[in-house]
């Protein structure tokens, strides 16, 4: 398994409960292989430098961590972004900025093909967390991003149908699942979206990963599409080798 | 084994969930689950007596792994009442769902009171839906002592609140369904209220019965907590022994 959408770092209406071995020692009790993490402080402030600094310190101590470098297209650009970067993510509510401003955008474009990953939009960290941006501003986001993978998680049933509607059409984007809770949900995003387009996440070090693994392997799914959501489709996606 | 105290059937087209009594004992089997409490989410978003004749067919049908709670809308009045009173008389439901959001009615609001008071003198539990970190339901617990009640979500997002607002109460129990999988929820409620207070529920079709699941299994209490939460609590607060035997 590898999971896509971890964090380090506490939230403000969550403590940080887990350190890194609690991570790691939860993901080897579930064989999660890899994780892509990235540091809340990070998102939760609009200078990204600490954030980021401070999670290649621990990510480069352990081969099974891989860095979400957080983008502020807003904030400077760092010359040197660290090692094993497998994505981009972006905070716009946090780092104050809008998916309607064209030139932001592009910032955010040119940076993740720069690094040649994918752009993950969480829509939200945690449930504790408000969304970020609404889901048609993410559908615009897309269409100004149709060349380069966006990966878009932290939705739950409460807006699953309008981002299945809006978003499901984009063959470059793709669902990460940490988040989204209701029965058969998984199920029904397979349907409609395909499991090449579904990944595992899991949320940690806020939720167990327990309930992520489950939602899965209990899914009624052919074992061919568990294993592309477990793993496969990440592998390919974040070129893991 | 598992008893899951917080179950719906039926429809909520806002989320596009559709839920029928036979899709529920599927979804139960699946997961293990022995009995499901349920209400109709006709009641809670439509009209509730109409749910509860859902919910009544539905026990009907099967008895044997579906115990009815019904939906009491204390904006009705006497309607209500009478309405408690007709489905509590029945074997097929088991308690009073209380949802103080949909119905527009805080659970301490002096409304609830004659509602809590027939409940009491029916011995019928009160299973309330909680997201306000158990305000409503510790100052409602605090006025009925002998109410029998089950706090739905552990208080929601602010579930350590929740805990610590209806430890003192020990006609309170809390259930744990919700999105939040946050670790130590579960350690957090034993800790808090004892072992014999903290009840399995999913909440589906909102959650899927595996996030519940993995609260509990991930819970760092020993083996027979577990089941006490999943099933032997229930049992037992529930007087289920005698009848629902097959769980030993």
């Amino acid at each position: 398994m590898i999971d896509v959408s971890s964090f380090i770092g506490s939230l403000p209406k969550r403590p940080d409960r887990l350190s890194v071995n609690g991570i790691l020692s939860l993901a080897k009790k579930h064989g999660i292989k890899y994780l892509i993490l990235s540091h809340t402080s990070a998102h939760l402030s609009k200078s990204t430098f600490y954030g980021n600094r401070l999670l290649q310190s621990i990510i480069k101590k352990y081969t099974q961590l891989y860095m979400a470098y957080v983008f502020n297209p807003l904030a400077p650009e760092e010359e040197y972004v660290g090692e094993k970067v497998k994505l981009v993510r972006v905070s716009p509510l946090y780092h104050g900025y809008s998916f309607t401003e064209d030139k932001l955008v592009r910032r955010i474009r040119d940076f993740a093909e720069k690094l040649s990953v994918p752009i993950h939009i969480p829509l939200r960290l945690h449930f504790s967390e408000p969304y970020q941006v609404k889901v048609t501003a993410v559908r615009d986001f897309v269409f100004k991003c149709e060349d380069i993978p966006v990966i878009v998680g932290g939705f739950n049933y409460d807006i699953f149908l309008e981002v299945l509607r809006y978003l499901g059409k984009f063959d470059n984007v793709y669902f990460e699942i940490s988040l989204l809770q209701s029965y058969r949900a998984v199920e029904t995003l397979v349907k409609e979206v395909s499991a090449d387009r579904v990944l595992f996440g899991t949320n940690m070090p806020f939720s167990y990963p327990l309930a992520s693994i489950l939602k899965v392997s209990k899914a009624d799914l052919s074992e061919k599409e568990k294993k592309l959501i477990f793993e496969e489709n990440t592998k390919k996606l974040l070129k893991f080798d | 084994m598992i008893i899951d105290v917080h179950a719906h059937i039926g429809c909520d087209h806002r989320f596009g969930f559709r839920l029928s009594a036979k899709d529920l004992v599927a979804a139960m089997d699946k997961y293990g689950i022995t009995y499901s409490f349920i209400s109709s989410m006709k009641s809670l978003i439509y009209d509730y007596r109409e749910g509860n004749d859902d919910v009544e067919e539905a026990c009907t049908k099967y008895p044997k792994r579906l115990l009815g709670l019904a939906a009491i809308h204390p904006l009705y009045g006497e309607e209500a009442l009478k309405e408690l009173r007709k489905r509590l008389s029945r074997k097929e439901f088991i308690g009073i769902k209380i949802h103080p959001f949909y119905f527009n009615t805080p659970a301490n609001s002096p409304l609830m009171y004659p509602i809590v008071e027939e409940a009491i003198r029916m011995k019928a539990p009160l299973f309330i839906h909680s997201y306000d970190g158990g305000i409503e339901v510790s100052d409602l617990a605090d006025r009925y002592p002998d109410a029998i009640i089950v706090m739905y979500h552990m208080g929601g997002g602010d579930w350590e609140e929740g805990v610590l607002r209806v430890k003192k109460y020990e006609n309170v129990y809390v259930e744990m369904s919700s999105s939040f999988v946050d670790i130590g929820m579960v350690e957090t409620a034993v800790e808090m209220l004892g072992e014999h207070r903290v009840l399995y529920g999913s909440d589906i079709p909102f959650q899927t019965p595996a996030i519940s699941i993995a609260k509990v299994l991930e819970a760092n209490i020993p083996e027979y907590v577990k089941e006490l939460i999943f099933y032997k609590n229930a049992l037992n607060l529930f007087n289920l022994r005698g009848e629902y035997d097959r769980c030993f």
